[in-house]
């Protein structure tokens, strides 16, 4: 779950930051209190605060989404033809984020990867739920105002 | 309709829909009956599937490493976890032993740290690899803290008794995690080659700013630039 939210934010190396969240748990779980839920939350806002110090460190803005620098799962799945119907998925997929702003994005990367409810996700965020619904509204409405250019396009 | 248009419709319409029909599309699945948002819920599919979960077994038995050897030292009372960048402020005390009795107290003290701790990795793993990841990774005596520790928040762990908790125990070997009888000398080894990595890591901590130190702690720290206007989708 975190590593999948590492990478969709374009970590330099998710692994390695997911190690350096993992440490951070161990360091601050004395400080932790609530349910499993909870902890999930937790677990997120520690990896996202990982992840603004990785950007700090190098400086740039949060993520610059590019079609050049797909995720994993763009490794060969088998046939060429399957393979190149999974890259132009990905393809598009990434097309679609990069019309968001990067808080949209993340609201939708915790609710999808993270599995958290608003209420949660905007605990992450230091926002209120209110305010995630709306990143999420619109978020969602710009998704699909995007698809529904494809489908003028074709 | 123009783009700005058609973006208010599409925000009305979802601003309507309930918080359960947002979650099964963001799960991939439309809402039942609305085939209309098929194509969104299709989309998010298609998001999943682009970033799948992929961890290699070598990574995680670093993490685990990792956050045994942090458990490991954060349990050791003596010492700070944090250390000093250099000794200008002058070297550190030169203690050759305990008197045995208050060393057999610190190292009562340290085993349940240290269980404790490990626990709490435990529970980061359970979270993000899965039970199974999980099941008997973990030296016996840890996991059973572990399963433990994360019983009250409703994650059931198999028990370190069972089958499958003692095939695996590789790890164990590497990790040198005491099961019952504390730190020896060659533990003590191992633990000052960690103080070593910790060192590097507490360097690294010294020199950040206030406001990532709170982000560490868990606190909200807003990232430059990242929360751009609510409203440029508008653009």
């Amino acid at each position: 779950m975190v590593l999948r939210y590492l990478r969709a934010h374009r970590a330099e190396e998710p692994e390695d930051l997911l190690g350096e969240v993992f440490v951070q748990v161990v360091r601050k779980f004395a400080d932790f209190e609530g349910n499993e839920q909870d902890f999930r939350a937790w677990i997120f806002m520690i990896a996202r605060n990982r992840l603004i110090d990785e950007w700090r460190r190098r400086r740039r803005k949060p993520v610059d989404l590019t079609l050049d620098d797909l995720p994993a799962s763009a490794a060969p799945v088998g046939n060429s033809e399957d393979d190149a119907m999974c890259r132009l998925a990905d393809q598009r997929v990434l097309l679609i984020l990069e019309r968001l702003s990067h808080s949209q994005r993340d609201i939708l990367f915790l609710r999808i990867f993270g599995g958290l409810t608003v209420v949660e996700a905007a605990r992450v965020i230091g926002k209120t739920p209110g305010a995630v619904k709306s990143l999420q509204v619109r978020g969602l409405a710009a998704i699909r105002r995007e698809i529904s250019k494809e489908t003028v396009s074709l | 309709m123009n783009d700005r248009g058609v973006l208010i419709y599409e925000m009305r319409k979802f601003w309507n829909i309930s918080e359960q029909d947002i979650e099964r599309i963001i799960g991939g699945q439309a809402p039942d009956g609305d085939e209309a948002l098929e194509d969104i819920a299709m989309f998010f599919k298609d998001l999943d599937e682009t970033y799948p979960e992929v961890s290699t077994e070598s990574h995680e038995s670093a993490h685990i490493h990792a956050m045994i050897q942090t458990a490991q030292l954060l349990a050791d009372n003596g010492k700070p976890v944090v250390r000093p960048a250099s000794k200008a402020h002058g070297p550190e005390s030169q203690v050759s032993g305990l008197p045995n009795l208050r060393r057999n107290i610190m190292v009562k003290v340290m085993l349940a740290s240290t269980r404790v701790k490990a626990a709490a990795a435990g529970v980061a793993l359970v979270l993000v690899f899965g039970g199974t990841a999980f099941a008997g990774v973990l030296p016996a005596p840890i996991q059973d803290a572990v399963a433990d520790a994360v019983k009250p928040i409703g994650i059931d762990l198999p028990n370190p008794d069972d089958s499958q908790a003692a095939e695996v125990k590789s790890l164990n070997n590497d990790i040198e995690v005491e099961d019952s009888g504390g730190i020896d000398k060659g533990d003590k080894n191992d633990q000052d080659s960690v103080g070593a990595e910790e060192d590097a890591d507490s360097n690294e901590a010294e020199v950040r700013t206030p406001d990532t130190d709170q982000a560490d702690d868990g606190d909200e720290v807003d990232a430059p630039d990242t929360d751009q206007a609510d409203d440029d989708v508008d653009d």
